[in-house]
Order: structure tokens, then C-alpha cells, then sequence
């Protein structure tokens, strides 16, 4: 019997029917890509050609479709920086199913960042924040394929890094650096999801080839001379809402925050939208 | 007369969202506002009297700090929107 009339046969055995949708459960990928001889991913990605959707992603493709769930797969997307909002943003583009996910942090967990950092339990003190997060993806998702540095980016190396990328995830702690590699993506043409947050406060926004809405708002001269705190509650809505922008953009579905900034305090409830897009609309939404 | 909207948390501190101060420059605007709110709205402008570089503010959607800092101009009907830098992650 040939390969194709194998594995055809089966996936016709394996695959069973949930809410009028194809699954096939992840025993089944697993050994259907020994039989393939190719990657999870591949595999994954081969099955939903075939309108089989691997059962793991049941909950995110009711949302976003085959064809969502085909675009995040083939999707490649750089982590730059796996602290606090950068570890949930790991985290959230395993479970999503995010194709290619590269990290660059070149900091070691300690003590200070139990508080937020989802990958910093105490066995994992001293050790580096992105090969512990390429790990917990690695355990969550072993259809992502996940590469990282345990350096910080930086400048001569941006085109060379992010070049290929779909989109770049900021979760930087400086402006500085938030600078540097929003102009980056802006050579390269890749859309820069930003964010950052300080007590109870989160901003989100997205900076596309076409605005300069980063560049608008921030000099060089800002610091973070003021302490502010980071409770993991803000950590996480701001990594939630930097993927959400995420898969608006990969998918391209809803409204994306491109040249945008959302100020979100979870304390007042406050959400704000302001438009960077066109620097003289003063109407409306401010 | 620049018209100035306080991003929270800063609306709590003044009290409103919106208001109208007068200035011809953004850092006349800032002395004026912490003339009107007292000490609690002082970290607008540092030890030296120059803008804050730990605070947003944007003059018709442009940070301030990116145009001419403390002497930017300010014109009749000129946004000011004041809101926190946050800078971690």
C-alpha cells in the first residue's frame, strides 16, 4: 500500500466529528507525522488544508476559521524581551498556535520577578528568561517551532533577526530600545506591536510601516527614572491585549490599533483611545 | 488658551478630564497647571523647572519632549493631553 492511501486511510479512521468540524486529537498528529516523516507543524498545517482541524485548536478556530488558524501556523513572530509581559505573550502565542516564535532576553530570572513572570519559579532563579520560555512553549505546543537568544538585541543585528518576520512584539523595559527597533520594523515593513505598562496602567499600540506613531509620541530623553509598580494583573491584560492585536493582524480580522495608543487603568476602569493617525483629528475618540 | 485633557490617573488628581489653561509656550501651560492643582500635579516639570521626562505630554498629539520641550507653543484651541510615561514591561 502506498504512503498517500495510508495515511489517507488513516486520518479516515482517526479523525472523529466535534460540533460538525473534523478533529483530529494530538496522538493522532503525532503519529501521523512519524508517518509523514514530517515536523508537527507540517503536519498540523497539512491537515488543515485538508479541512481537519487538530483538536488542540478547537477553541481558537471556532473564533478565527480554518483559514485563521492555517495563517497563525504559517506565521512567524518575534518575542523581543520574556520578562513579564514578554513570558504571558510566550505563553499566549503557544497556546494560539503562533507558527515560529523567536525570543531574545538576554536578562536571568531572580528573585523580584516571582511576582509577574510567568516562567520564574524558584528552581528557575539565575536562570536565562528566554531558554526557560522557549522550554515552557516547547511543553505547551510541540506543533510551534521556537528559536532564541539568551542576549539582548541589539542595533546592527535588527535587520539580520527580524528580517522574515510577520510582526514584532515589544516587551522591552526602556524607550530607547522601544525606538530603535520600532524604526527597524519600519525599514523591514513589519508591523511593531507595542506595549508597556506601570501600576495599574497599560498602553497598547500598533506602529505599521505607514505611521510613526512611536517615534510621535516619545524621545530619547524619556526615562524610567519614576518606579512604578508591576503587579501581575497589569502584566497580563497588557500582554492579552498586545496578542489580541496579534492575531487582528495575522488573521486580519477586526480593527487593529494601528497608529493608535489604548490607555487601560484596570483600577479606574478608564480605557482611552487615542489616534496618532491623523495628528489634527481632534474629534471624537481623543 | 490650551485646551488640556488628563489621562487617568492624572483626572483623579485635578479633579476633571477637560480643561482650559492659559500659556503661550507648553511649559507656561504646566506652571499655570500646577499653580491651579498645587504640589500634587508639581512632577510635570523637574528640579530644574524643565519638562518632565518621567510624564507624557503631548501637544496636538505630538510629545512634547520630541519638539521644542518646555518652550513648545501653544496657540488658541491647541490640544494638551497629559498622560504617565510607562516605560516597563
Amino acid at each position: 500500500m502506498g504512503i498517500e492511501r495510508e495515511v489517507f486511510d488513516y486520518v479516515n479512521k482517526s479523525k472523529t466529528n466535534v460540533d460538525g468540524m473534523n478533529v483530529l486529537k494530538m496522538e493522532s498528529v503525532h503519529e501521523l507525522a512519524k508517518k509523514l516523516n514530517k515536523s508537527i507543524k507540517q503536519t498540523e498545517l497539512y491537515l488543515l488544508e485538508q479541512n481537519i482541524l487538530p483538536y488542540r485548536y478547537i477553541g481558537t478556530a471556532k473564533f478565527t476559521g480554518l483559514q485563521g488558524m492555517i495563517r497563525l501556523l504559517k506565521s512567524r513572530v518575534a518575542i523581543i524581551g520574556c520578562g513579564g509581559v514578554g513570558g504571558f505573550i510566550c505563553e499566549l502565542c503557544a497556546r494560539l498556535g503562533v507558527g515560529e516564535i523567536i525570543l531574545f532576553d538576554g536578562d536571568v530570572y531572580e528573585e523580584s520577578n516571582i511576582n509577574r513572570q510567568i516562567g520564574c519559579i524558584e528552581k528557575n532563579i539565575g536562570k536565562y528568561k528566554a531558554e526557560v520560555m522557549a522550554d515552557r512553549i516547547k511543553d505547551i505546543n510541540s506543533g510551534v517551532e521556537v528559536f532564541y537568544k539568551n542576549t539582548y538585541l541589539q542595533k546592527p543585528h535588527f535587520t539580520t533577526e527580524l528580517s522574515g518576520c510577520d510582526v514584532i512584539i515589544d516587551s522591552v523595559d526602556n524607550i530607547q530600545d522601544r525606538l530603535n527597533i520600532s524604526n527597524a520594523c519600519k525599514e523591514l515593513m513589519i508591523p511593531f506591536i507595542h506595549g508597556s505598562i506601570g501600576n495599574s496602567s497599560i498602553h497598547v499600540g500598533v506602529s505599521m510601516p505607514d505611521n510613526n506613531f512611536l517615534e510621535n509620541i516619545y524621545s530619547y530623553n524619556n526615562t524610567n527614572n519614576k518606579l512604578m509598580g508591576s503587579p501581575v494583573t497589569t502584566v497580563m491584560i497588557c500582554a492579552a491585549l498586545q496578542v489580541a492585536e496579534l492575531v487582528k493582524i495575522i488573521c486580519e480580522i477586526g480593527e487593529s490599533l494601528s497608529g493608535y495608543l489604548l490607555h487601560y487603568n484596570w483600577l479606574s476602569n478608564d480605557l482611552i483611545k487615542i489616534d496618532f493617525s491623523n495628528n489634527n483629528d481632534k474629534g471624537g475618540q481623543i | 488658551m490650551a485646551k488640556v485633557r488628563y489621562v487617568s490617573p492624572y483626572d483623579k488628581i485635578t479633579g476633571t478630564t477637560w480643561d482650559d489653561i492659559e500659556g503661550n509656550t507648553i511649559g507656561e501651560v504646566c506652571q499655570n497647571i500646577i499653580l491651579k492643582y498645587g504640589d500634587e500635579v508639581a512632577f510635570l516639570l523637574d528640579d530644574k523647572g524643565d519638562l518632565s521626562k518621567d510624564v507624557v505630554i503631548l501637544v496636538d498629539r505630538r510629545g512634547a519632549l520630541t519638539l521644542d520641550g518646555f518652550h513648545t507653543a501653544v496657540k488658541n484651541d491647541t490640544e494638551v493631553i497629559i498622560m504617565e510615561y510607562l516605560g516597563w514591561a
